[in-house]
């Protein structure tokens, strides 16, 4: 059985929460591949040098030092679109803060915005990046 | 049948007439002066019966009758009558014997005159208005000593009759000058009783407006065209500081401003009183009191005229409204603190729950994953999830901690102890220990002074300076710290000072925010409000906390106080401690 994403990439500075997601995304069979980040530089800098990369789903948390999920938003929106490739950013966030999930949507790229912690049901949360790729 | 020739009418009747009148003679009492007058008439003449006799319009009235009873007789029987029109005595011996007279009743009948003789009365203006004559029922004659006596007492009978008409008119004049005088009496005591009443009214006027004035809740102060006070009230007085008896009299702009503004609020004033501004407008200005304390008086004035409508001066109503001002004032800046504090506040209760749901998350994550692979064989993947949950725990404690000592910072004061710095860091070099032993730091500290200030909040800033400087050393170098103190202008600098990581440019501020980290959670521990703490103590000192860094090149923290919080050098500070 083929995975319905090819990659999925974490970003969050919380090595427990990545560990956990991972862990998630795993057992679920949703991806072929996992990218972690705990830095989301770091996240930029990769797609800044994989352009036509696989990762199919992107993960972010909002509220991280130096960088945080916004400010990485709006960083990746400028990348080329051979950079960007086929990414959909489902944002994750320890607070349901309806100025946050507003201001998320306002970026094309975002399609789900999840509060954590991601459940067993976090699949079934995650169905328009997946029905993208379908 | 009778006939008696009526003697014609004088060609004066109507002025005789009207000058008998005006004698008041007629019908009034007999009067002793005349009687006298006739019985000596009737005696000279030697005659029964004499009469003063006044001819009427229509009879002959007797003023004075002796010898005869009836008081008057109709004027064509009168011998008056005749006597009257020509200006000298009539006699008549017989009367039968004259035509004129014959056949009169009173010839014919009763008394049955014979004799008659009679002296004109000839008044003011030449009008005879009546006669003295004399009577007898038997013929006689007259000589002309009794004529002449006839004619002087006649003329005696006139002057009386003169005299009466002055008495009278006297009398009359004087009657109407008692009673002007009366009236004028009467009026005067009026006029004085209304003037009494007026006044009276008019004072109880006065002082009404007079309390009214002084009682007044606001400045009253009436000041000429020059500016010059003319009166002012109490409270006018009162806000000034001075006596109410020493301002009349004294210029407004000498007393009430300072120097320098006086051309000014004179120029301003002029214009009221000229009419070029408006005086009925209100308008804030403020006035000097007697100890140069300026009050923020908000005044209305209205000029003030005399009968002719010409300017005298202005009326000026002032409320000191100095203490609402600052009450005002006072209440906006309380107001906006709060709803800075709010909005502080809000945003700190957003980021706090934030931070504080991580580690709830994780533990429950991996409580929740335990309990589903506990039957599982790995052991190793079940001794991660522990890790996790502890550390969620350990990092839940951490949080809640800072998390009070920040909100117990708001309701605390700080306190003004005498602090030996070098005694602070020692207890935290303790408390630290373990951390320092872990890591192989040195740490160097140079004298520091005595300062004021709260010790256990000074000795929680330490605390996270230094802990800072121990956790974010440079990979696979041990911390380096060098802790010491420095007056800068008039500031004192206790700086800790290391060789770590450093902190880029950007993020120089930042850091002192609240629930601000540069680092991923695996990478440094920490819950992002030490600094932020330490930010507020140095704030409750009236200091500063700053930094100074260069990535890579270590950080300088430094906590800057005011110099006067100074008290004393350590007396025991070593010169250089070093710890390894």
């Amino acid at each position: 059985m083929t995975a319905p994403l090819r990659t999925v990439m974490l970003i969050d500075d919380n090595d427990a929460d990545n560990f956990f997601h991972g862990m998630m995304i795993e057992r679920s069979g949703l991806a072929t591949e996992l990218l972690v980040f705990e830095w989301a530089e770091k996240a930029l800098e990769w797609f800044q040098t994989h352009p036509g990369h696989a990762v199919d789903l992107i993960l972010l948390d909002i509220n991280m030092p130096r960088m945080n999920g916004f400010e990485f938003l709006e960083q990746f929106h400028q990348l080329p679109s051979v950079h960007q490739a086929d990414a959909r950013v489902c944002m994750l966030s320890s607070s349901p803060l309806e100025a946050d999930r507003v201001r998320a949507f306002t970026f094309p790229r975002v399609t789900d915005f999840i509060v954590k912690p991601l459940g067993d049901d976090f699949l079934s949360q995650l169905t328009k990046a997946c029905d993208i790729r379908r | 049948m009778t006939s008696t020739i009526a003697a014609p009418l004088p060609p004066d009747e109507n002025e005789r007439l009207r000058a008998l009148h005006a004698s008041g003679l007629l019908d009034t009492p007999p009067e002793p002066a005349f009687d006298d007058l006739a019985r000596i008439a009737s005696q000279l003449c030697g005659t029964p019966i004499a009469l003063v006799s006044l001819v009427d319009e229509d009879r002959q009235w007797f003023k004075s009758r002796i010898g005869l009873d009836a008081s008057e007789t109709p004027r064509e029987q009168a011998f008056c009558a005749h006597a009257i029109l020509r200006n000298e005595v009539l006699v008549v011996p017989d009367a039968t014997m004259d035509v004129r007279f014959r056949d009169n009743p009173l010839v014919t009948g009763g008394p049955g005159i014979r004799f008659y003789a009679g002296a004109p009365l000839e008044v003011a203006g030449g009008h005879r208005i009546g006669t003295l004559c004399v009577i007898d029922t038997v013929v006689h004659e007259l000589t002309e000593a009794q004529r002449e006596a006839l004619v002087a007492l006649a003329r005696q009978v006139v002057a009386q009759i003169e005299l009466r008409l002055h008495v009278s008119e006297l009398q009359a004049a004087h009657a109407r000058q008692n009673l002007f005088e009366q009236q004028l009496q009467r009026f005067n005591a009026e006029m004085k009783a209304l003037v009494a009443h007026r006044t009276a009214e008019l004072k109880a006027e006065r002082d009404r407006a007079e309390l009214y004035f002084d009682i007044a809740g606001n400045m009253m102060v009436v000041a000429d065209n020059g500016g010059r006070i003319v009166r002012a009230n109490r409270m006018a007085a009162e806000v000034l500081g001075r006596p109410g008896s020493s301002l009349p009299g004294r210029d407004w702009f000498e007393l009430c401003f300072p120097e320098d503004e006086r051309a000014d609020a004179r120029a301003f004033f002029a214009q009221l009183v000229s009419g070029e501004r408006d005086a009925a407008r209100r308008f804030r200005g403020h006035v000097m009191t007697a100890d140069g304390q300026l009050r923020v008086v908000s005044w209305h004035t209205t000029r003030l005229h005399d009968e002719q409508g010409a300017t005298t001066g202005l009326l000026g109503v002032g409320e000191d409204i100095t203490a609402r001002l600052e009450a005002e004032e006072h209440l906006q800046r309380t107001l906006s603190e709060l709803e800075r504090s709010n909005i502080a506040l809000q945003q700190f209760v957003h980021v706090a729950s934030h931070d504080l749901r991580e580690p709830i998350n994780s533990i429950l994550n991996f409580a929740k994953l335990l309990r589903r692979d506990a039957h599982e064989a790995d052991a190793m993947r079940r001794e991660r999830y522990v890790d996790f949950i502890v550390r969620g725990g350990e990092r839940l404690r951490a949080l809640v901690d800072d998390l009070l000592a920040f909100v117990r910072l708001d309701a605390t004061e700080a306190r003004a102890d005498a602090v030996n710095l070098a005694e602070l860091v020692e207890e935290t070099r303790q408390s630290l220990a373990a951390a320092i032993g872990r890591s192989g730091a040195t740490i160097r500290v140079t004298p520091l002074p005595v300062i004021r200030g709260d010790r256990s909040l000074l000795g929680l800033l330490l605390q996270n300076v230094i802990d800072n400087a121990l956790k974010f050393h440079a990979p696979g170098k041990p911390p380096e710290v060098d802790i010491d103190c420095d007056v800068v202008g008039d500031e004192l600098h206790v700086s800790v000072r290391d060789k770590g990581i450093g902190i880029a440019p950007e993020f120089q501020e930042r850091i002192f925010e609240a629930f601000q980290r540069l680092h991923a959670h695996a990478e440094y521990e920490g819950t992002g409000l030490g600094l932020a703490l330490s930010r507020r103590i140095a704030d409750m000192h009236h200091g500063r906390i700053f930094v100074e860094s260069q990535p890579d090149a270590g950080s300088r923290f430094v906590l800057a106080l005011p110099a006067s919080c100074r008290i004393g050098i350590a007396s025991h500070a070593m010169q250089r401690t070093e710890i390894a």
